[in-house]
């Protein structure tokens, strides 16, 4: 059976109101900000920036070593906002399994301004796919920047490869198969059993 | 409402590192293991290009896991190295330490070969071993 789970317009800016207002608390003393009654410190910062983890690291390790360092980093954040949204009290439906938490995922992310996007899960063949028609907040600051070859979004691809995991109790990996940066229209990531990236 | 605890990205590591599939991860194995004949020879792994652990013989998964996301950063900062340099490909590398000798060699467009050997191995013998099993690497990767 094939799983579909969409955010509208609409829905995007009630999600906008309900996770970067609602569910965060400023600690003035601090003049740190926390989010969803979880102890992680949690600010506003330019998806130029999260980019450009990736474009400096690329620039000298490589594209490969340096995507599986920003999909790291991407992979805990995702993992970790699964595992907050799990235990949400005003949204107790996102306990009674593990499709509901994975169909959150999309609320939280175009909530938080990363970008509205679907998710799609197939649980006869265990595929998941997330796509972004208007592109990550990410990719969008990456072509800004000029076209690449290469993805812009391995941090989101982390991102939904630890939220689904954490939901589903999987362990898939995921690829970005089309990026905004790129020239694509959309941003696309799609769950794959093994990778394996070739050099040039 | 229960407040999670802080999860540190070390421990979750463990659930982003996906089996390769069990044909692939045993034929590197045998590989690895024909590396033991070496005097001196301590560990091997072979790594993604990316840096994620494909087989290894390490007794801590641990350390396999960070070599090898060293190794595919030694090799990539290699690379960008001699691009920058205009020196032409890269070929091995080779870390020499108090107590041992690291050597690190593509093995083919998709893998990574690292191996650990104790400070006075013979460099050229470890080097022509270590030739031989990343080129027959690359035939079983290109096999698969």
């Amino acid at each position: 059976m094939k799983h579909r789970f969409t955010v509208t317009e609409k829905e995007s800016e009630a999600q906008f109101h309900r996770v970067s207002q609602d569910l965060l608390t400023h600690n003035s003393r601090q003049g740190v900000n926390y989010w969803g009654g979880a102890e992680y410190p949690t600010m506003l910062i330019w998806a130029g920036r999260i980019y450009d983890f990736l474009r400096v690291l690329e620039g000298i390790v490589g594209y490969y070593p340096a995507r599986m360092q920003s999909y790291r980093v991407g992979y805990t954040s995702g993992w970790n906002g699964a595992d907050v949204s799990a235990r949400f009290p005003i949204d107790p439906s996102a306990n009674d399994g593990k499709v509901r938490l994975l169909s959150s995922g999309n609320g939280i992310l175009s909530g938080a301004g990363w970008g509205r996007c679907e998710i799609e899960y197939d649980d006869a063949t265990g595929a998941v796919h997330w796509e972004f028609p208007e592109g990550t907040a990410i990719g969008l600051a990456a072509r800004q920047e000029g076209r690449r070859d290469k993805p812009a979004c391995p941090f989101v691809a982390g991102f939904v490869a630890g939220w689904t995991n954490r939901s589903l109790g999987t362990k898939d990996e995921f690829q970005e198969t089309e990026c905004v940066s790129k020239g694509d229209a959309r941003c696309v990531f799609e769950s794959v059993a093994y990778l394996r990236p070739k050099a040039e | 409402m229960a407040v999670p605890r802080t999860i540190r990205s070390e421990t979750l590591l463990e659930t982003i590192i996906v089996r390769p599939p069990i044909d692939l991860s045993k034929a590197l194995r045998e590989e690895l293991l024909g590396l033991r004949n070496v005097p001196g020879w301590i560990s091997a792994a072979v790594t993604r290009r990316d840096g994620l652990a494909i087989q290894h013989t390490f007794s801590k998964t641990r350390e396999a896991n960070t070599l090898c996301a060293m190794a595919a950063a030694i090799v990539g900062s290699a690379r960008s190295t001699g691009d920058e340099l205009r020196q032409g490909p890269f070929n091995y590398s080779v870390v020499q330490y108090l107590d041992g000798l690291l050597l690190v060699m593509e093995a083919g467009p998709e893998a990574i070969l690292a191996c650990l050997f104790a400070r006075g191995a013979n460099l050229g013998l470890a080097l022509l071993k270590i030739t031989q099993v990343a080129k027959r690497i690359e035939g079983r990767l290109e096999e698969m």
